[in-house]
Parts: structure tokens; C-alpha cells; sequence
């Protein structure tokens, strides 16, 4: 490889203690070992693990004309159970911090007083933020538009939660929770941080032929398995026996939402302060919320048509909605009153399900689905956000070619997430879609980045790397609560967890 | 011959604007383009702009509005500022297909 298209060829260092920012060079040759994304922020999170690091990353993908190249990548270490952990950012996150000009940002250090961090335009700015602190995350987004005059910035915030630091937290992008299930919301607290905002309007190059071979591909896809496909209620479908979530949302649903560049709008807007059928902009200021989260929400249908508005609290004191809707539960809490006390006391006091007593895997909440030996090797995994549907969507296992055994089933979801996590691609999207296989990515990486040399071996390779280094680097892996521990868990975790060695 | 806008089709995901932007100078970036995306966020009110020859077409999901210069444009913010410093949309002449058209997932664009 001679050159850089993907990417524009800087790392971001942010010091909160000195309150300095400094540029380094994303060198060729840290392409050629790492790839991007999830890889190279772990290796960016290992050359800065004595300063606390919080890392920001972009995929080789994102913000290209491939498919769903929407992601952004957070790396951590997860103050829930210690475990490394890479939290995927949807939405328009991921393209909004390329286009700043930086690939990658590391947040080292803890700042002595709350600030904002503003990245825009190849600038970075470290900002007090006093005026937000204590605000939910509702009012922090606004008031960060307001305050830089664009509608279009993108926010990384934290809540009530985040500030006390309770492992509870969750950080939000924008105004619609995150598949942050492992406390970076917590960590942002620690780190006095409330906030990331981001405006890009940069632009990267593109080599020759790579826009046709991406169009061609969208075609493919959309022409395949998600043909006609749209909306969470897909997502849904493809659950074992969830048909009364489906019902919930029939009175509610106003429109469907994508992520960039996504044929697959997996996000649903629902409107419940005033009808599901106004298109207008009314009046309404707050009409309703985006189910971003579709394990948060399932975990809070015991309260019927509610389930939304309680996902919307959540989100605006930036709770993870799944563990608070579980407490909030086993609280005895059957009405919208009374969660809603649950959750203003949750992120004033915080929780957590170990203490509880409440089934969870590495402490982070489970899918509200019926006992299955692959669905709990997925989640005992850890490492990748538990927010993605721990199984194939819309699409089924035989059209991904998976052998018919549980372990082969939880590598094969495991893979397609480091992919996806590793190239800035959707990790849910690549869920749904064998149109985007192997072989298709190796090629789209050749040809953007005119790298002859790159095959499916240096690919497996790099995803066999993250592995083994995000679990060599985790303090537990695996810890799973009783309940859980279906027949031949033990055996199989073993298994699984072997071929990471 | 124009570009034409099924508004609610469109579910937000961007691509349009980066295909507007490739056509005039082969990079993917949404500085450039002739189309661009709005959305009022917590409303989930949103649709598109695009800046024509001699007016602006306003895609918004409950009315397809043609803004001529002069005109007050109903609920504009400081985002919807820079489409007027845009280049006129010209379908991506000596091309096939407009690029916007031939990227959308969902078929909302198509040239009339």
C-alpha cells in the first residue's frame, strides 16, 4: 500500500490533565497490521493503557460508499467487569468524526473540572462545560447546537448517571441511548468529560472503480435477503416468539430510520404524545423517541404501550435501559409512575444486577429471549456490545453457509461482528446480509486502497489478533450468572474461547 | 427533465448528498453537494433540499414545496443556510443516471 484513501491520515491525542491536544501521523504501516477500527484502536488503547484511555475509532469503511458504513468504535476498559470492550457507534457518529479530520482519538487522562470536548474542521477544542453539567441528554444536545449554531452536530453525552459514575450509565448519541451496555457513560463521568461534539465536513478520497464495485453491491443486497425489509419489527420477526413486541408498536410506528448509508433502517421512531400519522411538524415539540435499543425496549414491554416513554427516561438520564428496566421490575414496578421514580432514583444511586441477584453475563444484561446454548455463548462472550441481536436477521444461519452446531454458530457471529467492528461496518446490517461476504470485503479492501498483497488470509488474521488481544487484555472473561448456564455451557465456552488462545 | 423526491420513502441515511459531492470532485464528503439532508431530530421530521437553477425544491414529508429567490422558506434554520451557496443541480450532466439516484437504498430519487 502507497497511499491512504479510506482515511485521512491523523490520530487525535486529547490530554484532559494537561488540557492539551496534540496530532499524530496514522502511519501505512499501522493500516497494514491492524486494518482499522476496533484493531488499531486496540493498539492505540495498549500504547496508552497507563494513562485510562478511552479511544475513538473509525473503520477502514466508514464514511465510504460501502454498505452501511456508518460505524464508529469506542474502546475501553469496561468499569462494569474489567473486561475490554469495543462499543460500537451508530447513527451518524462514526462518518461525523471522520470527517472532522481525525481517524482516531484518544482521551487520556481525568480533567480536574467537567468539560466538553469539540472536534471540527481537523480542530480540537477542550471547552469548559459547566454550563450542561447536571443537565440530562436531552437538554445537552440542545444546548451544544445552540451553542456552535449547527442542527447537524453530533453529541456523545453523558446523563445524571454518567456523571455519578455509576456502571449503570450509558452514553448517548444524540438524544437516542447507544449500544453502550458496558459503562463507557460511566467512564466519560470519571473522566469529567460530558460531552464529545462533532461537526465534519471533510472529505476523504476514493480510488478508482470503488464507488461502482460499492453501488454494485447495494444492489445486490437490496435486491437479496432485505428485499422490502425495513424497520425493527423485521428485526423482531427474526426473534424466537416475540409477536406480542410487534403489536406494541403497530398504534405507534411514525417512520422508519437508517444509520448512514444503510439499506437497512433498523431504527423506528414512535410517537405517543401526539398520533403516529402526523407528518407535520407540529406544535409537538417532543413528540416521541427512536428505538435505538431494541433489547432495552423488549426488556420494558411488561409495561405495554409505556414501554417506549420508559426508554425515552432512560435515555434522557442516561441509564442503559435493559439493566434498568430489569431492576425496575424485580422492583415490583408494573406502571410508567412508578419506573419512572425507579429510574430517577437509579441514576441518582445507581444499581446493578450482580447485587441484585438478576440474571447477566460479565454484569451486563441479557436478551429477554427463551434459553438457547448459542444465544448464551454469544452474550458470555463479552468483548462486542450486547445490544446486536445475538443471532442471524432476517436473513437465517443456512444462508450464511453456518454448520449446524452451537459453537460454530457463536464463532460465526463473533466473526461477522470483528469484521464489522474492524471495517466501520454496521454490526447489526452484517447480521442480515451474506451478500457481503468474505471474499466481496477483501475485495473492496483491495481495490480502495490498492494494496495487491492484502487476501482472506491477512483479514482472518487480523480478526483472530483482535480477539486474542482483547481477551488476553480483560481481567474476566465469561462470567456468567446460574441461570443462565444452559445444558453444555461449560464444555462449549471452553470450546469457543480455545480458538481465540 | 428533474429530479424527483418520494419524501417518504427516505429513511435518513445520508448517502445521496456524498453520491451529489463524488459527481463534482471524486471525493466522498457532503460539502459540495446540490442535495442536502434536514431533519428537525426530535420531531423525526426530515426530508431534503435541493438547490436547483432558478429555485430550491423543498422534499419535507407533508408538502413538496418550490422556493423561488426572495421567498421566505417556512421553519429554516441556521442549517439550511448553506444550500444556498451551493451549485445548481445540473443531474450529473453526461452521466447515465444522476449519482444521487443510482446510490439511494431505497429508491426515493428518479429523474422525470
Amino acid at each position: 500500500m502507497d497511499y491512504i484513501n479510506n482515511y485521512n491520515g491523523t490520530i487525535l491525542i486529547v490530554d484532559l490533565e494537561s488540557g492539551e491536544t496534540t496530532n499524530d501521523d496514522l502511519e501505512i504501516e499501522m493500516i497494514e497490521k491492524s486494518l482499522g477500527g476496533a484493531a488499531l484502536n486496540l493498539d492505540l488503547y495498549q500504547k496508552y493503557a497507563d494513562r485510562d484511555p478511552v479511544v475513538l475509532g473509525t473503520g477502514l469503511f466508514t464514511a465510504t460508499f460501502v454498505p452501511a458504513s456508518c460505524l464508529g468504535i469506542a474502546t475501553f476498559k469496561s468499569p462494569l467487569n474489567q473486561g475490554i470492550s469495543h462499543v460500537p457507534l451508530t447513527w451518524q457518529t462514526g462518518v461525523e468524526l471522520k470527517l472532522t479530520g481525525f481517524d482516531f482519538v484518544v482521551i487520556v487522562g481525568k480533567s480536574e473540572k467537567p468539560v466538553k470536548v469539540w472536534l471540527h474542521d481537523g480542530l480540537a477544542d477542550i471547552e469548559d462545560s459547566s454550563e450542561v453539567w447536571g443537565k440530562d441528554t436531552w437538554e445537552t444536545v440542545d444546548s451544544l447546537r445552540h451553542t456552535y449554531g449547527d442542527d447537524l452536530i453530533q453529541v456523545l453525552c453523558i446523563g445524571k448517571a454518567g456523571e455519578s459514575r455509576f456502571p449503570i450509565a450509558q452514553v448517548s448519541e444524540n438524544y437516542w441511548g447507544s449500544k453502550d451496555k458496558t459503562s463507557l457513560g460511566a467512564v466519560f463521568g470519571r473522566k469529567n468529560v460530558k460531552a464529545i461534539a462533532l461537526r465534519g465536513l471533510g472529505a476523504l478520497d476514493v480510488a478508482e472503480g470503488f464507488y461502482d464495485q460499492c453501488t454494485q453491491l447495494m444492489k445486490d443486497i437490496t435486491n437479496g435477503t432485505l428485499k422490502g425489509k425495513r424497520g425493527i419489527r423485521e428485526t423482531i420477526s427474526s426473534l424466537p416468539h416475540e409477536g406480542h413486541i410487534i403489536q406494541l408498536l403497530n398504534s405507534i410506528t411514525h417512520r422508519n430510520n437508517a444509520c448512514y448509508n444503510c439499506p437497512y433502517a433498523c431504527n423506528t421512531f414512535v410517537k405517543y404524545r401526539e398520533s403516529a400519522k402526523t407528518m407535520a411538524s407540529t406544535e409537538a415539540a417532543e413528540p416521541g423517541c427512536l428505538i435505538t435499543d431494541l433489547c432495552g425496549f423488549m426488556s420494558f414491554s411488561f409495561l405495554g404501550r409505556d414501554a417506549a416513554p420508559a426508554l425515552e427516561k432512560c435515555f434522557r438520564l442516561g441509564l442503559e435501559p435493559t439493566t434498568a428496566a430489569k431492576l425496575a421490575e424485580a422492583a415490583g414496578n408494573r406502571d410508567l409512575q412508578s419506573v419512572t421514580g425507579t429510574l430517577e432514583q437509579l441514576a441518582q444511586s445507581g444499581g446493578n444486577l450482580k447485587e441484585s441477584d438478576l440474571p447477566h453475563f460479565n454484569q451486563v444484561s441479557s436478551w429477554p429471549l427463551p434459553p438457547s446454548l448459542e444465544i448464551s455463548l454469544i452474550q458470555a462472550f463479552g468483548i462486542f456490545s450486547n445490544a446486536v441481536p445475538p443471532l442471524p436477521i432476517v436473513a437465517s444461519y443456512q444462508d450464511f453457509d453456518v454448520k449446524d452446531s452451537a459453537v460454530e454458530r457463536a464463532e460465526w457471529w463473533i466473526r461477522r461482528q470483528s469484521l464489522s467492528y474492524i471495517l466501520g461496518i454496521c454490526p447489526i446490517f452484517s447480521l442480515t446480509s451474506p451478500e457481503m461476504s468474505e471474499e466481496k470485503l477483501v475485495e473492496l479492501v483491495k481495490s480502495s486502497t490498492d494494496w495487491d498483497e492484502f487476501d482472506l488470509k491477512k483479514l482472518q488474521e487480523v480478526v483472530g489478533q483482535l480477539m486474542s488481544q482483547s481477551l488476553k487484555a480483560s481481567e474476566k472473561v465469561a462470567e456468567v450468572h446460574h441461570s443462565l448456564k444452559v445444558d453444555g455451557f461449560d464444555g462449549a465456552i471452553n470450546d469457543l474461547l480455545s480458538r481465540y488462545a | 427533465m428533474e429530479l424527483k423526491i418520494d419524501t417518504l420513502k427516505c429513511t435518513g441515511c445520508k448517502i445521496c448528498e456524498f453520491a451529489c459531492n463524488y459527481h463534482y470532485d471524486g471525493t466522498t464528503s457532503p460539502i459540495g453537494s446540490s442535495i442536502m439532508f434536514y431533519r428537525e431530530e426530535k420531531k423525526n421530521y426530515y426530508g431534503l433540499m435541493v438547490k436547483r437553477e432558478k429555485s430550491l425544491l423543498l422534499a419535507r414529508p407533508d408538502e413538496t414545496e418550490v422556493v423561488k429567490p426572495g421567498q421566505q422558506i417556512k421553519g429554516a434554520s441556521a442549517s439550511s443556510k448553506p444550500i444556498l451557496l451551493r451549485v445548481a443541480c445540473n443531474l450529473c450532466e453526461g452521466e447515465e443516471t444522476p449519482f444521487c439516484v443510482r446510490s439511494c437504498p431505497q429508491d426515493v430519487l428518479s429523474v422525470e
